[in-house]
C-alpha cells in the first residue's frame, strides 16, 4: 500500500510579522517556519495506517522554495515518513489554489497512491480549497474534515465533522481525506530519528520534470502598505478670532509655506 | 607544551586564537537547530502541562514518567555511545540540548542526573559487561539511575567520604556501609553510582541495585528551588553488592568523581545560559507593557541598562559555553573511534580543558544569578509573587553556584590547575610570566597608536587581560611558592581575571568570526556588547590586579608593579549609556535575548 501526506511549510503563527512599509513584499528573513498544524494531522494518521500494516510506504509531497527541506525532514521523515518530494519551481511563486492542485495531481499521478491525505486548510492562506480540487482532478472519492479513520481491505470508513454532530461515510480506495484536528495527536520526532532522517531520501522536481506547463493562476495576490499616517495636526489658539486668523495665516505663509 | 594540532586546556591564556577557530552558536548544524527545537516541542508538551505541580507542588514523583517521555524523544541518549544504544554526540550537541531543557526548570535537574551524572561514570569507566548491562536501558529511560558522591561529612571534600565496602570471605560481593545525601532522582532511581573506600582507604566506584536489602531512602528535602526535583538521602545498612558492579580500578574512584564533575560543569555552564535567557525573556515583554509615570518601563535608563548588561552577560557566557564545547570536540575527534579504548580517552580529553569547564561553571551560573536577579527586579512587586516565573526562576538559579562543585571550589580549581599544568611542563606559563615581569618592570614603549581597526582596541585589551593574568599569577607563585594553595583570596582574584579573559576573547572571536563571514553590518549589535563588556571587565580586572599586588609585594616593588599594571589596564572610557541603549533597543524589540 502507497500513502500520499501532501503538506505545506507555513511561518509558525507566533512568528513577529515585520510591516517595515513600504513594501510591496512581505519580509519573511526573520520567520520561524512550520509544518502546517493540520497536515501534521495527515502526517501522523498516515505512520499510524504504516504501523498497523504492513508493506506501506509514506511518502511525503510539498510545493515550496528550498525552505521546506527542514520541515519536511524534521516533521514528517524523522517522526515516519518513508521519503519526501519537493516541487520547488520559482514559476509558482505566489500561484492559486487552482494551479497547485494541478501541480499536485502531476505529482500525484506518478505513483499509484490508495490513500492521499491532506490537511483541512494551511494556516496561513487559510482557504482549505487544494485537498477537495486534487480528489476533483484526480477523480479519486474524498472525505472532508475527517476526526476519525478506519481501514479496511480496498475501503475506509470516515468520521467527518458537521453542523452539529457527525457523518460517517464508506468510501473505496483510492481515496482522498482531509485531516481535522481532533483525529490523533502528532507524535514529536525523536533525537536520533532527526539524524537518521537525513538519510531518507528526498527529491526535488519542477514543473518540467513533472511533464507539465506551469499552470495559470486566476487569483493574483497583492500587497499594500498602509496609508502613511497624516502629520500632526497643530491647533491655533488664540483669545480672539481675529489673532487667531492672523497667526493661521502666518503658519500657512511661513511654516506650511502654502500662501 | 604537548606536542598537539590542536588545542590544549589553558592554552587560551598563552596564546591567541583565530576567530576561524572558534565554535560558535552560528556554526550549528542543522540538526543540533532541529534538536534544539525538539527540546523546546517536548517542553510544551510534556513539561508545561505539569508545570504548576512540579514548580510549586513539588510533586517531585512526576519525574519519573516524565524521564520516561524523554527517554521515548531520544532525550537522554546523547551522551551513550551508539554500541550501547546511544547517540554518540559530540558535546556540543549534548550542551545544545542542556541548554534547551533549562526550560523545563526543575526538570532539567532531573533530566541531567538521569543522562548525565548517573550514567557517564558507566560510559566512561564501565567494563564491557556493565555498559551492556545498563546503558541501553538508561539511554531509553527503562532504568533510570542516580548519582551519589556527598556524604553528610563531606561534600566539597569528597574525598573524605565515610562509607566503607568490605569484600567477603567468598570474593563474591562487597558489603558497603554509609550514608549518602542530597541525591537527585533518587526518589525513583532504580540504580546508583556510588562511592566507597574499601579497607577504609581506597576510594572506589559501585553501581548499587537501590532494591538490594539494607539500602534505605530518606524522605524529600525541602528546598528552596527547583522543588519538582527529587533530592533524597540514601543510607546503606550491610547492602550487599556484586562484585561485577565495582566500577572503575580500585582505588581510582576519584578519577571517575573528578572527571564526571568536568562534564557536568560544562552541562551546567549551558543550562544556565538557557536559565538566563528564559529570565529575560520573561522580563523584557513586561517592561514594554507596564507604563509608569506615563511610559513604558522599558523607556527608563536604568531598566534600559539592566537589559543591556543582562543580554550581554548572556552573550559572553553563551560564546564562552560553545567555544568550549568546540575545544572538547576538536580534542575528541582526534581520537580512533574504533578503538575500544575511546570512551575513556574521550573522558581524558575532557579532563585536559577541566579548568575550561570550571570556568564556564562559575561565569555561567553567575550570569543566570545576574539574569535572575535584574530581570525580577525590572518587574517590580510583581517580580516576588509566584504569578509571574521571575519569582521561580530566582529561587531555582540559587543552587547552580553551589552544586557541581561550588563556585569557590571552581575557583580555586582554575589557577590551581594552571599551576599544576605548568609545574608538570604541559604549559609553558612560568617562562610566559617572566617575560611580561620584565615588561612591567621596564620602561613604558611610547608607540604612538594609529586609528584602530575593526575591534581592535578590544583585541588589545583582551591580551592585556591575559599579561595581567600572568603578572599576577606568575608574582604570586613567585612570592608564596607551594604556600600560594593557601592563598584563597589571591587566588580567587586571580580566577575571577582568568575568567573574564576567557569570556572577553570568546565573546570577541565570536564576534570576528560572523563579521569575517557576514560582513561588520551583521555584528553590530554583537560588537556593540563585545565592546561594552570587555571596557567594564578592565576595570574589574585592574581593580583584582591591584588587590593581588598588594596582597603579595610591598614598598617599591609594589609600586613598579602596579604602575605596570595600570599600563596593562589603561584604556579611555567608552560611552556606556549610548551602548546600553543600542543594546537594549534590539533587546527590546527582539521580546528576549538576542544577538542581533
Ligand atoms: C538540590 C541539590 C541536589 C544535589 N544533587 C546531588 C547529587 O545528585 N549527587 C551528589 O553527589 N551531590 C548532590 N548534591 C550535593 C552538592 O553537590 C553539595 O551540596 C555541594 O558539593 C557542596 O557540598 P556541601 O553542601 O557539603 O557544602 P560544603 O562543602 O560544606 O561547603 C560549604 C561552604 O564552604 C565552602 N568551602 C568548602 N570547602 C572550601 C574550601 N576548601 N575553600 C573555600 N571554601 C570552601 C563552600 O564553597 C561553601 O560555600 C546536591 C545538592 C543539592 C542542594
Amino acid at each position: 500500500m502507497k500513502i500520499a501526506v501532501c503538506v505545506k511549510q507555513v511561518p509558525d503563527s507566533e512568528t513577529r510579522i515585520n510591516l517595515a512599509a513600504p513594501a510591496a513584499e512581505l519580509d519573511q528573513s526573520g520567520f520561524t517556519r512550520v509544518l502546517n498544524p493540520y497536515d501534521a494531522y495527515a502526517v501522523e494518521e498516515a505512520i499510524k495506517i504504516k504501523e498497523a500494516g504492513a508493506e506501506i510506504e509514506v511518502t511525503a509531497i510539498t510545493i515550496g522554495p528550498d525552505t521546506v527541506k527542514e520541515t519536511l525532514k524534521k516533521d514528517c521523515l524523522a517522526v515516519g515518513c518513508d521519503k519526501a518530494v519537493i516541487i520547488n519551481d520559482p514559476a509558482l511563486d505566489g500561484a492559486d489554489e487552482s494551479a497547485l492542485a494541478t501541480v499536485l495531481t502531476a505529482a500525484l499521478g506518478r505513483d499509484s497512491y490508495d490513500l492521499i491525505l491532506f490537511g483541512i486548510k494551511a494556516i496561513d492562506d487559510d482557504s482549505g480549497q487544494i485537498g477537495i480540487m486534487v480528489a476533483e482532478k484526480m477523480g479519486l472519492p474524498h472525505v472532508s474534515t475527517i476526526t476519525h479513520l478506519e481501514m479496511a481491505e480496498g475501503s475506509l470508513t470516515a468520521h467527518r465533522e458537521i453542523e452539529g454532530g457527525k457523518e460517517v461515510v464508506t468510501a473505496s480506495l483510492p481515496a482522498v481525506l482531509t485531516c481535522q484536528k481532533g483525529l490523533n495527536e502528532p507524535r514529536l520526532p525523536s533525537l536520533p530519528n532527526i539524524m537518521k532522517a537525513g538519510m531518507k531520501p528526498m527529491e526535488t522536481l519542477t514543473c518540467a520534470d513533472l511533464g507539465i506547463e506551469v499552470p495559470a493562476s486566476l487569483v493574483e495576490i497583492k500587497l499594500y502598505s498602509p496609508p502613511p499616517s497624516r502629520a500632526e495636526c497643530k491647533l491655533v489658539e488664540a483669545e480672539e478670532p481675529a489673532a487667531a486668523a492672523k497667526e493661521l495665516a502666518r503658519l500657512l505663509h511661513e511654516e506650511a509655506k502654502v500662501i | 607544551m604537548a606536542d598537539k594540532s590542536y588545542p590544549t586546556g589553558g592554552e587560551f591564556l598563552l596564546t591567541e586564537a583565530s576567530p576561524q577557530s572558534v565554535f560558535t552558536p552560528e556554526d550549528f548544524s542543522e540538526n543540533q537547530r532541529m534538536f534544539a527545537t525538539t527540546v523546546q516541542d517536548f517542553v510544551e508538551r510534556f513539561i508545561m502541562p505539569v508545570h504548576e505541580e512540579l514548580e510549586y507542588e513539588g510533586k517531585t514523583e512526576l519525574g519519573k514518567g516524565l524521564l520516561k517521555e524523554a527517554g521515548q524523544m531520544g532525550l537522554l541518549m546523547a551522551d551513550i555511545p551508539e554500541a550501547y544504544g546511544g547517540m554518540g554526540s559530540d558535546k556540543a550537541t549534548v550542551m545544545i540540548i542542556s541548554e534547551y531543557i533549562a526550560a523545563a526548570g526543575s526538570f532539567a535537574v532531573t533530566h541531567g542526573a538521569q543522562s548525565g551524572i548517573g550514567t557517564l561514570p558507566i560510559v566512561y569507566f564501565g567494563t564491557e559487561e556493565q555498559k551492556q548491562r545498563f546503558l541501553p536501558k538508561f539511554a531509553t529511560g527503562e532504568m533510570l539511575t542516580c548519582y551519589a558522591l556527598t556524604e553528610p561529612g563531606s561534600g566539597s571534600d569528597a574525598l573524605a567520604a565515610a562509607t566503607t565496602a568490605v569484600l567477603t570471605d567468598d570474593g563474591k560481593h562487597y558489603v558497603l556501609n554509609g550514608s549518602k545525601q542530597y541525591i537527585t532522582n533518587a526518589g525513583y532511581a532504580e540504580v546508583v553510582i556510588l562511592f566507597a573506600k574499601i579497607d577504609g582507604d581506597k576510594f572506589t566506584g559501585f553501581i548499587v541495585d537501590l532494591g538490594s536489602d539494607g539500602v534505605t531512602i530518606g524522605l524529600e528535602e525541602k528546598k528552596m528551588g527547583i522543588k519538582g526535583s527529587s533530592t533524597r538521602s540514601i543510607t546503606l545498612e550491610d547492602v550487599k553488592v556484586p562484585v561485577e558492579n565495582q566500577l572503575g580500578e580500585i582505588g581510582k574512584g576519584h578519577h571517575i568523581a573528578f572527571n564526571i564533575l568536568n562534564v557536568g560543569r560544562f552541562k551546567l555552564g549551558a543550562s544556565t545560559v538557557g536559565g538566563g535567557k528564559l529570565a529575560l525573556q520573561a522580563a523584557v515583554p513586561y517592561t514594554k507593557e507596564r507604563h509608569q509615570f506615563g511610559k513604558p518601563l522599558c523607556s527608563f535608563g536604568l531598566i534600559r541598562r539592566k537589559i543591556a548588561d543582562v543580554n550581554t552577560a548572556l552573550f559572553l557566557a553563551e560564546s564562552m559555553v560553545y567555544r568550549t564545547a568546540g575545544l572538547l570536540d576538536v580534542a575528541i575527534e582526534t581520537l580512533d573511534k574504533s578503538d575500544p579504548g575511546y570512551d575513556r580517552a574521550s573522558i581524558s580529553q575532557v579532563e585536559e580543558f577541566s579548568i575550561e569547564c570550571s570556568m564556564i561553571k562559575v561565569f555561567a551560573t553567575e550570569v543566570c544569578a545576574l539574569a535572575a536577579e535584574e530581570c525580577l527586579q525590572m518587574l517590580g512587586g510583581y517580580g516576588y509573587c509566584q504569578e509571574y516565573p521571575l519569582e521561580r526562576l530566582y529561587r531555582d538559579e540559587r543552587i547552580n553556584r553551589i552544586f557541581e562543585g561550588t563556585n569557590e571550589i571552581n575557583r580555586m580549581l582554575v589557577p590551581g590547575m594552571i599551576m599544576k599544568k605548568a609545574l608538570k611542563g604541559e604549559l609553558p606559563f612560568l617562562q610566559a610570566a617572566q617575560t611580561v615581569a620584565e615588561e612591567l618592570m621596564g620602561l613604558p614603549s611610547f608607540a604612538e597608536p594609529g586609528e584602530p581597526e575593526y575591534l581592535e582596541t578590544e583585541s588589545k585589551l583582551v591580551a592585556n587581560m591575559k599579561k595581567v593574568v600572568l603578572a599576577t599569577l606568575g608574582l604570586a607563585a613567585q612570592k608564596f611558592g607551594k604556600g600560594l594553595k593557601d592563598q584563597q583570596e589571591v587566588l580567587s582574584d586571580v580566577a575571577d581575571i582568568i575568567i573574564e579573559a576567557y569570556a572577553c576573547e570568546s565573546a570577541l572571536l565570536r564576534t570576528l568570526k560572523k563579521a569575517d563571514k557576514d560582513g561588520e553590518e551583521s555584528t553590530r549589535l554583537m560588537a556593540d556588547m563585545t565592546t561594552l563588556y570587555i571596557h567594564d571587565a578592565m576595570d574589574r580586572v585592574g581593580g583584582w590586579g591591584r588587590n593581588i599586588m598588594a596582597a603579595t609585594v610591598e614598598g617599591d616593588e609594589l609600586r613598579t608593579m602596579l604602575a605596570g599594571l595600570r599600563r596593562l589596564t589603561k584604556h579611555d572610557p567608552v560611552n556606556r549609556t549610548h551602548l546600553h541603549d543600542l543594546i537594549a533597543e534590539k533587546v527590546i524589540d527582539a521580546d528576549g535575548y538576542t544577538v542581533g
